[in-house]
Parts: structure tokens; sequence; C-alpha cells
């Protein structure tokens, strides 16, 4: 019956739901038709209304574009949930989390240089349930690691679920707030000596994510040309230590660089009691920027 | 709108002629608000009866009857009496005859019903065929993932 609609009816229809982005983005799963109007028509004028002309142009082949303005992160994404061996603190309230499929007495992170034998955050997150099991506490920190490029970690579920879904807010879902991309939210996040470089993200306050701890304002964004860009060069040059095994949001990149650890990120925000940052960013290879603003702490 | 279709200058009737041969006598003015027939009027003077060749008679009659009652009131409950098929059959029916009014009634009635609905269900409905490759169709999930929470239960 679709095929005898013309493509205008069709546009037409579409147009008639494109309040939620999310009905576009099931409807692209129907037929290959569907997915070709929405992507060459439906999401390229959306897109052009909320997002600045000159980094469509540089990034015309980035399908992410489609996805970004709309999708927040999630706690997951935005590395809230992700602890690295790193702090010695954060070592002692690290647990385990074994995915329901996996043999739960494995090592959850294997030391190898090789992607494909090690666990990674990526493959849970393509699970359904997360299980936290709150009896074990399995070291994490590899020694060793430091020969590894990629900093390893686990998702640090709240101690007092035994089990927790990660899924809805914790990992990506349709952004609340506003869904229109700046330069100069992207240039508030930036130390100085960044300020040439183009970062877009998405307008205050982001997607708010009320936690039992504090508030986090889950912010996404890009770099326009993030190869060219200084905060690119910077994270290169540095010790791959960087690196982590914390999944892009917005693409297929395993891996993302921490921008608060490489100094990319404007100083002075400083940490809250448990250790957190004020501020946390992280971006892929691609220049796709994940993060979140929680409130500076205010000191008696 | 209603006052003017029964003025004086409507008495000229006309006669349409669905594909399954049915015959609808009509007021000109009704005629008038299918574009097309209204270009056929415009080309052949003396014409009485018009063919619509795209549109059965049980389709026709709807169009006909949507075009003398439409108004705020009447169109959003008009949709709510049509299957699926009948909704697109009706919207083909008014895209050839070029009603814009039941056109955009049409489009919005079809929408509302696929909106927060599943891929397999918009398929179902539209008798559409899954040609996406298994592939595709698993790097588009995936892509989208954060689109299916909350959706309508099939």
């Amino acid at each position: 019956m679709l095929s005898e609609l013309t493509d205008d009816i069709i546009l037409n229809i579409l147009w008639k739901i494109e309040d939620d982005p999310r009905d576009w983005a099931r409807l692209s799963c129907v037929s290959t038709k569907l997915n070709s109007l929405i992507h060459d028509f439906c999401w390229k004028n959306k897109t052009s209304l909320i997002i600045p002309s000159q980094l469509l142009v540089s990034s015309s082949q980035d399908h992410s574009l489609h996805k970004l303005p709309f999708c927040c992160p999630g706690l997951v994404h935005a590395g809230i949930l992700f602890n690295t061996a790193d702090s010695p603190e954060e070592n002692q309230h690290q647990q385990s989390i074994t995915s329901s499929s996996s043999t739960p007495s494995c090592s959850l992170v294997q030391q190898s240089n090789e992607c494909s034998t090690y666990w990674s955050l990526y493959d849970d997150l393509y699970h359904d349930t997360l299980y936290a099991d709150s009896e074990s506490n399995h070291q994490q920190e590899q020694e060793e690691s430091k020969e590894n490029t990629i900093r390893t970690g686990v998702v640090d579920v709240p101690p007092e679920s035994k089990k927790i879904k990660v899924n809805g807010s914790l990992s990506s879902h349709l952004a609340t707030g506003k869904w229109t991309l700046s330069r100069e939210q992207g240039s508030k996040l930036l130390a100085r000596q960044f300020r040439d470089d183009c970062l877009y993200v998405c307008d205050w306050p982001g997607c708010v994510h009320l936690e039992e701890k504090r508030k986090y304002r889950v912010f996404r964004g890009v770099f326009m040309n993030f190869k060219k860009t200084r905060v690119w060069k910077t994270v290169n040059d540095c010790s791959n230590r960087r690196k982590i095994d914390l999944p892009c949001a917005f693409c297929s990149c395993n891996h993302t660089w921490d921008l608060h650890s490489a100094f990319c990120l404007r100083r002075g925000f400083g940490y809250h009691d448990d250790g957190e940052p004020v501020v946390r960013a992280f971006v892929c290879d691609n220049g796709h920027v994940s993060g979140a603003w929680t409130d500076v702490p205010m000191y008696t | 709108m209603a006052e003017e279709k029964s003025q004086a200058s409507s008495s000229k009737m006309l006669t349409l002629k669905a594909s399954d041969g049915v015959l609808f006598e009509v007021e000109l003015n009704i005629a008038k608000e299918m574009k097309t027939v209204q270009a056929y009027i415009d080309d052949c003077e003396d014409i009485e009866t018009i063919p619509i060749p795209n549109v059965l008679g049980k389709h026709l009659a709807i169009v006909i009857e949507y075009i003398k009652k439409t108004n705020e009131e009447y169109d959003a409950e008009f949709e709510k009496q049509w299957n699926m098929d009948d909704l697109q059959l009706l919207l083909l029916a008014a895209n050839y005859l070029n009603i814009s009014g039941l056109q955009e009634c049409l489009c919005k009635a079809i929408a509302k019903r696929i909106e927060n609905k599943s891929p397999e269900y918009v398929r179902k409905v539209f008798n559409i065929e899954n040609d996406h490759s298994p592939e595709e169709e698993a790097k588009l999930r995936k892509e989208y993932k954060w689109a299916f929470e909350g959706v309508d239960k099939d």
C-alpha cells in the first residue's frame, strides 16, 4: 500500500509527526524507502533549523548529527557511572558487574592489547539487564595496565541496588531540555588555550538527571573539524592512558578520551568531597562529546 | 462556507463517474472543490459526465460527503470511522482529485495512527515489506536504540 503513496504524500505524513524525533528514528527501521526519505528530507530539514550552518556544512557526511541534538548520552556515556582504577578511594567502592550471559567468575577486565579479548562496557550496554553483584569485590586495577593503550574500568552501580536495569535514563534516551547546539556553550567548557577550537554543545541546562547523590546536567556536543583542533592534538600527544573504554553514544567508537584528565577543560571547577569532578567530558575520535555539569560545591 | 454552497449559482449539476461505474450527481460548486475536476471543466465547457478513473464509488461518496460537510468539528470526527486501508485509499483519491483540505485531514489521521508505534506495527498497517538487510536493520536499531523506550505495545 505504501508503494502507491507518492513520496510527497509520505513526507506530508512524516512531517506531521516531527515533534518527537523518536518516531522518525523508529520509522527509519521500517523499510529502506522510509529510511531514505527520513534521512534525506526529514532529519536534514529539522537539523538545519537547530544546528549552526557552519557545523552542518563541515559535517555533511556525519550522520550522527541527526541524533546528537535529540539524544542524551545518559549517565553511562557521560561517564558518571564509570570508575577507572586510578584513584585509590574509588577502588574501595568498585563493584563487579557481570553480564547475565557471561561467566560470573571471569575477571571482567582482562589485561590485553587486543580489543577482542577484553570485556568492555560496549558489550554490556546491549544486554537488557546488568546485575550488580554486591557480594563480591573484584580488584579491577591491573598493575600491568601501564602497558595497555586503553584505560580499563567498570560501571559502578550504586551499592544499595543489587540489581539494576541499565536502560532508560542511564543509557541513551530522548533528551529533555533544548535541542539546539551553540558554540557559546562549548566555549564555557574548554580551557583558554583551546578557545580557537569550535565545540558546539547543547544549550543549557542540557538533560537534567536528578540522582540521589547530586543533580547532573548531562550534555552532548561535537567539535567542528575535530582532527584539526588543538584538543585533538593534546589528547593524541599525551600518554594513551587518557583513552578509556567508555563507548561514544553517537557513533561506533568504542573508546573515548577523558578531557578532564587531559586538562582540556576550564580550570577551577574542582571536585566534590567524594572525589567526583564538578564537570566531566569525554570525546571520541570523531569529536562527539558527552559529559555532565554538577553544581559547584559550597564550602562553609 | 456551507452557506456559499447552497447559493443559486450552485444549481447546475454535474455527474461524476467512479472507476466502478457508480454515478454521482453533484452541484457544480461541490465538484469545483476537486481541483482536478475543475481543470477538466475548464478544458471542456459543456461536459456533463466526468470520469474519475482512479477512485471507487465507495470512496468518491465519502469524498463528496466530506466536501459538503467539512468544518473543524466534522474533520475531527471524520477520520475515526475509517480503517487504515480506507484512509490510504481516501488519501490517494484526495491526492488525485487535488483536494488539499481533505489531504491534510487524512495525512494528520494517518500520522496519528502511527506515532509512538513499533516498526513492526507500521509495516503491518501499511502492508510494507521489510527490505532492510539483517545487517542494515541491526545497525539502525543500534543507532536508534534510544528511540525504542516507551513505545506502544503492538
